[in-house]
């Protein structure tokens, strides 16, 4: 009988950015993890961006031009999906953090059935970041395309 | 410095953004809540007046120091943790994040006091 070589070639369980995107199928606090670190990114691209546009500011012809700028196209989308992203990494990131230190989760009890899953404890804090943000985007959306008119 | 220590101040700078960047937010994007007219928030005269007050000069500064750290730290963060890279990769990726985190510091600092000492 043959047997298969175990023996590990490269890095065991290296499954790169394919494992990063999805692991599997876990609850809505794995799907956070990955909307959480996309908003973050995004919104780290958009900060070094904001930095050069924003240096523009000194002189008024250089400011009104870099305006008119980024007010063409799809960019003030962007812009707003932006400060959607924005909002919601730092609502769940204050439950991230809430999390971390073991303020939400919930005492761990004997496994005696029906079991209890004690990380379920914070899955309110879950919809209120999905309520919390809906409402400050819904508010940010409102100024930025009725008020603004962008 | 400790990996735990980093991490720490990554919290810190997420907790001090929270006022900070929740402040610029508040200014530009829900600045009608406090009678600020959105239309009127990104004109170069509003955009001047801003930069001459001390207010905002010290909430753009913090705003720069802990976004910067904040988000440089997260991309570090989310590169080292992707893949088993080697050691001398980790130093390179350090010093380039490092560099950038200057570099950007210093550019924005200069805008934030330039446009403050007009």
């Amino acid at each position: 009988m043959k047997f298969p070589d175990l023996k590990s070639k490269t890095h065991p369980n290296f499954k790169g950015v394919p494992g990063w995107v999805w692991a599997g199928r876990y609850g809505i606090e794995r799907q956070l993890y990955i909307l959480q670190r996309m908003t973050g990114l995004g919104v780290l691209l958009y900060l070094l961006m904001h930095l050069i546009v924003t240096g523009q500011k000194l002189d008024q012809s250089s400011w009104e031009f870099v305006m008119g700028q980024v007010n063409q196209g799809l960019l003030p989308i962007g812009e707003f999906l932006v400060f959607a992203g924005a909002v919601f990494h730092a609502l769940n990131g204050i439950r991230l953090a809430l999390v971390h230190f073991g303020f939400l989760m919930r005492q761990p009890g004997r496994p005696i059935y029906p079991f209890t899953v004690a990380a379920l404890g914070q899955r309110w804090a879950v919809y209120s970041v999905f309520i919390a943000t809906a409402a400050i985007v819904g508010y940010g959306g409102y100024e930025f395309f009725i008020v603004a008119g962008h | 410095m400790r990996e735990s220590t980093l991490w720490l101040m990554h919290l810190g700078a997420g907790a001090v953004m929270l006022v900070v960047l929740g402040i610029h937010f508040g200014v530009m994007h829900t600045g009608g809540l406090i009678g600020i007219d959105r239309t009127e928030v990104l004109t170069f005269a509003s955009v001047e007046a801003r930069s001459g007050q001390l207010f905002y000069v010290v909430v753009y500064l913090t705003l720069l120091v802990v976004a910067l750290y904040h988000g440089l730290y997260g991309l570090r963060s989310i590169l080292f943790e992707l893949s088993a890279i080697g050691s001398t990769l980790r130093r390179t990726i350090n010093l380039l994040l490092v560099l950038a985190g200057w570099g950007f510091f210093f550019y924005g600092a200069w805008a934030i006091l330039a446009g403050y000492l007009g």
